[in-house]
């Protein structure tokens, strides 16, 4: 009845040594009867790279996973890893590693025994099973825990536990499906670290699903962002933020001041200028024409309130119409005229005095920090 | 002054129920001192204590033959139910099928439906099937109707975690019936054992479908009793009664001490 | 990003696979018993009843046309429906009681609720026997306490039918109520009472319309379960206390009219499928198959 499954490839991988396979996902797609979940795909993800895919819920990125590990069946295209399409494959014979939101530890094996788990199935001697744990337990800073069972763990132990678990049978590629969405904060962010250091020992390739974009672009490579069923952009996370291709892409990541262009009032070998909402003209370092329908971007943190910044080519007067005091910034909103609202995010140093509601401000910012992006929608 | 009014009227509420629950509970154990009288007819108290009605019973041919009856159709319809019904819960809450309300409720039915339908639907079937009166026929009517109190646990317990575990299973490389055997039977054979337990309760105290099935030959102890219940009542009859009554207690005692262990696991989950 | 599908690819595999796909054969095996030893008696009985002894609904109008089966049917409606409203004003007190129990005192109240939902109808019935006889126990107390000086005719007549069928049917009712009672949340008494109501008020206009669901599922359980109660009947009720299910029993039994017995018992399951469909619907509210379970 035992499918066969591939050779152990990279089994005596050492540490940090060969990396794992690249994916190549083409015209992937999948319709549930009229509706579609996923438009077709074309994604190429790198060998040994860390991946990371946001969106909103509802995105695709789910489907995107849950079609990669098998658990929902392709309506066409393939994912082709090492030159075998994976799709028609059941889950079992991928040899795919996945890490799950709620980790999934079978609560009636010690850790050990789930660690094994993968191992055992692939019907490996017990001497090797019992050494391959061993050494994935130290890797993970659990070894003495084998004994025990998932439940009497913290959720940082359990997390470790499921990336061990994952891995201990060198899958080609590591899926992880929002793994560190059930720690708080603080632990959060200790774990992301626990587990790039975890891809950087082992070498997989990571294909790393989340709603949080800090998350992403803490840990990725690259990220793939994804709306409506379709993958928008994929690029460093440094390029998705300052370059992004779509107003969507903007607001998914971080704070965006996004102004409709209405015309295009004049361009020359510096920029062009634009009419935005409520008859302001912008003026961006941009020289390319927009296409049809585009936006303005300015980050709020680019904005200076008071006009201090001489060279800003975009000057406004406003009114603040809201402070927001948060950690180490202050957000302001300022009305412009045509109740044309901005967002303006300032450090906050010691001593310095905030505006009040009310108070007259000049916002500005340089032509060079005014990006085109399409309107999406 | 308020305050004490409500506590009173409260304290009266409870009084009430804690009535009630001696109407619940104590009629059935009227019978237990009855069975260990002297006496050949039922008065209370006894007016005297003997064993002579269970030395009786246990010299009763017909007593005998209709606990092993009992025996040989209540152990294995609890098994055929426990398998059909455990296959019906993993099918119901892990596949993803069209029309799963509707099939839910079917399955159900049996236990919702008067019995005295099943039992006048069931006949002429077994007739015409020539299964009349032979233990397959009493067999099969009691695996429809307990069918449900297994598919009732086993849907519970596999409620009760989530579906991650068995795909994480095939991930780790399980091919579907090792993902079942090294994974899901260890989380729901609790909720199995606590549904076969039910199941043959059901079964050893049937008696309408035993009514209609079964004949002299085949008939179980709860059968029997009725018969003997239109003619006469006697310690004897009371006597046979507590051994009902105690074997069923024993399964439900079973059931409640492994539907607490299963408590005390998280995770596992139970009825 | 861009499709660049440099590697050669592998001819797309035929047949996509799914997990739930598996799971949905394991319904194969039950749905044949299911069918062969339930629907298809059931559809059975459905035709019996209007082609035999010919084509058309004549055993339904016979069964309307003569007194003493719409008699029948009239007393067993009554019955169930009494029985189910007593059962609740019984049951709603102890469903309460033990709503707020924790612990073992909880477990224990529940064991002694489903002893008995556990125990045979015909040794239950018996004890009801045993206790209304003329020289039963209920009676001999009762006279040697000088209480009365006649022993009370407590059997074969509706009082014991109704004191049988509440006593066995109590569980029904009992656990429904209990799991919509333990399904509110406290803060929400809490709130009430922050908002000045008292108690009362507090009872019946918040805590009463949120176990409407656990009331009208047991409600709509034991009438079900009344409806179609044959032992109990038979045992401790006279003549006069026939139900539809005795009824049923006689004419296959004593009377060999198997195409009327099946005319009544269509009734019967036409009344409990679309009672149990509302049950249904209400239980899903309730969001759990807790009824039964242990």
């Amino acid at each position: 009845m035992k499918q066969a499954l591939p050779e152990l490839q990279r089994a005596s991988t050492p540490l940090g040594g060969a990396l794992g396979a690249a994916v190549q996902f083409v015209d992937l797609e999948k319709r549930y009867g009229t509706v579609t979940a996923l438009l077709p795909t074309n994604l190429d993800v790198r060998s040994g790279e860390f991946f990371a895919i946001i969106g909103p819920s509802g995105s695709g990125k789910s489907t995107l996973l849950g079609v990669t590990a098998g658990f929902i069946s392709a309506s066409g295209g393939q994912i082709i890893v090492d030159g075998r399409d994976l799709v028609g494959e059941p889950p079992y014979t991928r040899n795919i590693g996945m890490v799950f939101q709620n980790y999934s530890l079978f609560p009636h094996m010690s850790v050990a025994e789930n660690i094994a788990f993968p191992l055992k199935m692939r019907r490996l001697p017990a001497a090797q099973v019992t050494a391959k744990v061993t050494r994935m337990l130290e890797i993970v800073r659990l070894a003495g825990f084998g004994d025990r069972r998932p439940q009497q763990l913290s959720g940082g132990q359990q997390q470790r536990v499921a990336l061990a678990r994952a891995a201990v049978y060198d899958p080609i590629l590591l899926l992880m499906d929002e793994p560190l969405g059930a720690l708080d904060k603080n632990l959060r962010e200790e774990m992301q670290e626990e587990v790039k250091r975890f891809q950087a020992a082992i070498g997989t390739t990571v294909i790393y699903v989340t709603h949080d974009q800090q998350e992403a672009a803490c840990m990725a490579d690259r990220i793939a962002v994804m709306n409506n069923g379709t993958i928008i952009q994929v690029a460093t996370p440094r390029e998705l933020y300052e370059n992004p291709r779509t107003n969507f892409v903007a607001s998914f990541l971080g704070e965006a001041n996004l102004m409709k262009i209405e015309q295009i009032a004049g361009g020359d070998a510096g920029g062009c200028t634009a009419r935005v909402i409520g008859g302001h003209l912008v003026r961006t370092a941009a020289t390319m024409l927009p296409t049809s329908r585009s936006a303005l971007l300015v980050r709020p943190e680019n904005i200076t309130l008071g006009g201090e910044h001489d060279c800003a080519e975009n000057r406004f007067a406003g009114v603040i119409s809201d402070v927001v005091y948060t950690a180490g910034s202050v957000r302001y909103r300022v009305r412009l005229t045509y109740d044309f609202v901005l967002t303006v995010r300032v450090p906050s140093r010691h001593g310095i005095v905030l505006h009040a509601i009310g108070d007259a401000v000049t916002v500005a910012w340089r032509a060079s920090d005014t990006i085109i992006v399409a309107e999406e929608g | 002054m308020a305050a004490t009014s409500w506590t009173i009227a409260a304290l009266f509420i409870r009084f009430f129920a804690a009535l009630v629950l001696i109407y619940v509970v104590l009629p059935t154990f009227v019978i237990v001192p009855l069975s260990f009288s002297s006496e050949s007819f039922l008065s209370f108290p006894p007016p005297g204590w003997s064993l002579r009605w269970y030395e009786q019973l246990a010299a009763q041919q017909d007593y005998i033959i209709a606990l092993t009856n009992s025996l040989k159709i209540g152990f294995p319809s609890a098994a055929l139910a426990t398998v059909l019904g455990t296959m019906a819960a993993l099918a119901l809450v892990r596949g993803r099928l069209p029309g799963r309300d509707l099939m839910t409720i079917t399955i159900i039915a049996p236990l919702i439906l008067p019995p005295i339908v099943l039992a006048i639907a069931l006949f002429p079937i077994m007739v015409r099937l020539g299964l009349i009166g032979t233990y397959p026929a009493i067999l099969f009517g009691h695996v429809v109707v307990s069918m449900p109190l297994v598919f009732i646990t086993v849907a519970a317990a596999l409620k009760s975690y989530s579906p991650s575990f068995e795909l994480a299973a095939m991930t780790l490389g399980a091919n579907p019936w090792e993902s079942f055997w090294h994974v899901t039977f260890p989380m729901i054979r609790l909720g199995m054992l606590v549904g076969f337990i039910f199941a043959f309760t059901f079964s050893f105290d049937e008696i309408i479908l035993a009514l209609f099935l079964t004949n002299s030959a085949t008939r179980t102890l709860p059968r029997l009793l009725w018969e003997q219940l239109n003619l006469y009542m006697s310690p004897l009859v009371a006597a046979a009664t507590v051994v009902i009554l105690g074997v069923t207690m024993l399964m439900l005692l079973l059931a409640a001490i492994l539907a607490r262990r299963n408590d005390a696991r998280p995770a596992e989950g139970g009825p | 990003m861009a499709a660049n599908a440099t590697t050669e690819r592998p001819p797309a595999s035929p047949k996509p696979w799914t997990p739930a796909r598996g799971y949905a054969l394991l319904l194969i095996a039950p749905a044949i018993v299911l069918a062969l030893f339930f629907l298809w008696p059931l559809a059975q009985v459905v035709i019996r009843s209007v082609t035999e002894p010919a084509v058309g609904f004549e055993n339904y109008v016979r069964i309307f046309a003569t007194s003493t089966y719409v008699r029948v049917i009239a007393y067993t409606m009554m019955l169930a429906g009494t029985v189910a409203l007593v059962t609740l004003l019984l049951a709603y007190p102890v469903a309460w009681m033990v709503s707020a129990m924790h612990g073992s005192i909880l477990y224990l109240c529940l064991a002694l609720i489903l002893i008995p939902f556990w125990t045979s109808v015909v040794i239950r019935t018996f004890a009801w026997m045993v206790l209304f006889q003329r020289r039963g126990v209920l009676n001999s107390f009762l006279l040697s306490s000088g209480l009365i000086d006649q022993p009370l005719r407590l059997m074969h007549n509706s009082i014991g039918v109704h004191i049988g069928m509440v006593h066995i049917l109590l569980p029904f009712m009992i656990l429904p109520l209990l799991s919509s009672m333990r399904g509110i949340e406290p803060t929400i008494m809490r709130a009430a009472s922050v908002l000045g109501a008292n108690p009362l008020r507090q009872f019946i206009h918040v805590y009463v319309p949120l176990t409407m669901p656990g009331v009208s599922a047991g409600l709509l359980l034991v009438f079900i379960s009344a409806l179609g109660f044959f032992i109990t009947p038979a045992l401790l009720g006279g003549p006069a206390n026939m139900t539809i299910a005795v009824l049923i029993e006689q004419q296959t039994s004593r009377l060999l009219d198997w195409p009327m017995a099946s005319a009544l018992a269509t009734l019967l399951l036409a009344a409990t499928v679309l009672l149990y469909v509302l049950y249904d619907r209400i239980s899903r509210h309730l969001g759990a198959a807790g009824v039964f379970g242990g």
